[in-house]
């Protein structure tokens, strides 16, 4: 895939989050379809390329969002570096694919308790437990779902067989 | 090798994280609040336009549903067009619009306020934060503070702007306090956003119970918001008996995946 297709799918991500995603009234919680996306690149190509991607992805819904810039960067860059690591561990394990779902639930835990994190530590918010469970574990549910198809979809595309390419 | 490139992505991932920390410090120094809105108001014109896709992409799938509908009737409505349906879809869309902003209309003649009209062009970008992306910037009046508001009630309360833009942080943001209080019961407390319904922590008093159906108005204590705009119906009210605080639940006034226009409130700031 070429740089400027990598923009253009991160920047088709970030802004269908922002429009359409934000009006579905669904059961699960809306997923974070660039976290998807960077989980997703981590799990296939390594936490170096996956990390790459959220650092634009990251400053895309940072421009969408409210507070300080670089705040879901941040979040993604370590989803993303997360995913990458449990992907390395798992190499040449034939279940790859749906194990995918794991590195897609660890990403949002990650994701979750970092830009939970940083809006409390910055004063920004006061999170409580209670409230922070249920969204980070939204997250982490569809997250999990969303990252095998989207990893084999991937994979698929860039004409590889499925599995973690040795790049961590 | 393996060990090399491990050793590349804790670098890159070190790196990252030093420079994205000190992003994050930096753009949230009060001087720089401008800035960062000025910034943000770059992404508003592919919003709007993303937005103006979807909703012709919308209009399209509405006139598909309601083929999907009406199939049987269109058995025996045989002589009906598709372009029939097209106006008839389209009519609809129109009606609900209307009604919506005759709605604002009488809101904005009662309310007694100045208000600025906005389309809403975009939402958050997470689960965490249920905030709007509005029209409307500091070029037509609008600020960091302002009351955001439809005919039904309060929506929230404006962030940042830009020239063009706003971003407003709604009442079902899980960060976000509104100090309201019941009609009925007269009771006060706090309301505050996140997954499911409004909560609202309610101060008890002696003997003073709410009910189910009760409207939470905001109190204006604190000067966040104008007094007496609507937040949210009460659904549910927890009694604990000699609790200080009581929990109740309130269905918020808008629904934040319909919201489509709102109205700030240009003449009111927070104290």
């Amino acid at each position: 895939m070429t740089t400027l297709a990598q923009v253009a799918l991160l920047a088709g991500a970030a802004l269908l989050q922002v429009t359409l995603l934000g009006r579905l009234d669904a059961p699960l919680p809306t997923p974070n379809l660039v976290l998807v996306l960077v989980v997703g690149r981590a799990w296939l190509r390594g936490g170096g390329a996956g990390m790459r991607w959220a650092l634009a992805g990251g400053l895309l819904l940072d421009l969408a969002g409210i507070g300080p810039l670089g705040a879901h960067a941040l979040a993604l860059v370590c989803a993303a570096y997360a995913a990458g690591a449990l992907a390395a561990s798992f190499q040449n394990d034939a279940r790859v694919p749906w194990l995918a779902a794991l590195g897609g639930a660890a990403g949002a835990a990650v994701y979750g308790v970092v830009l939970l994190g940083l809006a409390d530590s910055l004063g920004l918010a006061q999170v409580s437990l209670r409230a922070a469970v249920p969204l980070v574990a939204g997250g982490v549910i569809t997250t999990a779902l969303l990252v095998p198809i989207t990893a084999l979809v991937m994979a698929r595309w860039a004409g590889q067989r499925p599995v973690v390419v040795h790049a961590w | 090798m393996r060990h090399g490139r491990a050793s590349a992505a804790s670098g890159f991932f070190a790196g990252a994280a030093i420079v994205l920390g000190a992003l994050v410090l930096v753009s949230q120094l009060p001087f720089l609040a401008g800035a960062r809105g000025q910034l943000r108001g770059t992404l508003a014109p592919f919003e709007a336009g993303a937005t103006a896709v979807e909703s012709a992409a919308g209009q399209a799938l509405s006139v598909f549903g309601d083929i999907a509908t009406l199939r049987s009737e269109n058995r025996r409505l045989a002589t009906d067009n598709g372009q029939l349906r097209a106006q008839v879809a389209a009519l609809q869309a129109a009606g609900a619009e209307n009604a919506q902003l005759r709605r604002d209309l009488q809101f904005e003649r009662s309310f007694g306020h100045r208000l600025v009209a906005a389309q809403v062009i975009g939402r958050g970008p997470d689960a965490f934060t249920r905030i709007l992306t509005i029209d409307r910037g500091t070029a037509d009046g609008v600020q960091p503070g302002m009351s955001v508001v439809t005919g039904a009630g309060l929506v929230g309360r404006v962030r940042e702007v830009s020239a063009r833009s706003a971003a407003v942080q709604t009442v079902a943001d899980p960060l976000v306090r509104v100090n309201a209080y019941l009609v009925r019961s007269g009771l006060e407390g706090t309301v505050s956003g996140g997954q499911g319904p409004l909560r609202m922590d309610v101060q008890a008093r002696a003997n003073v119970v709410a009910s189910p159906g009760e409207w939470a108005l905001t109190s204006g204590i604190g000067g966040g918001y104008p007094r007496g705009i609507p937040v949210g119906q009460l659904t549910r009210f927890d009694r604990r008996e000699a609790a200080t605080v009581q929990y109740a639940e309130l269905a918020w006034a808008n629904d934040l995946s319909q919201l489509a226009a709102v109205m700030v409130v240009t003449d009111f700031l927070p104290s």
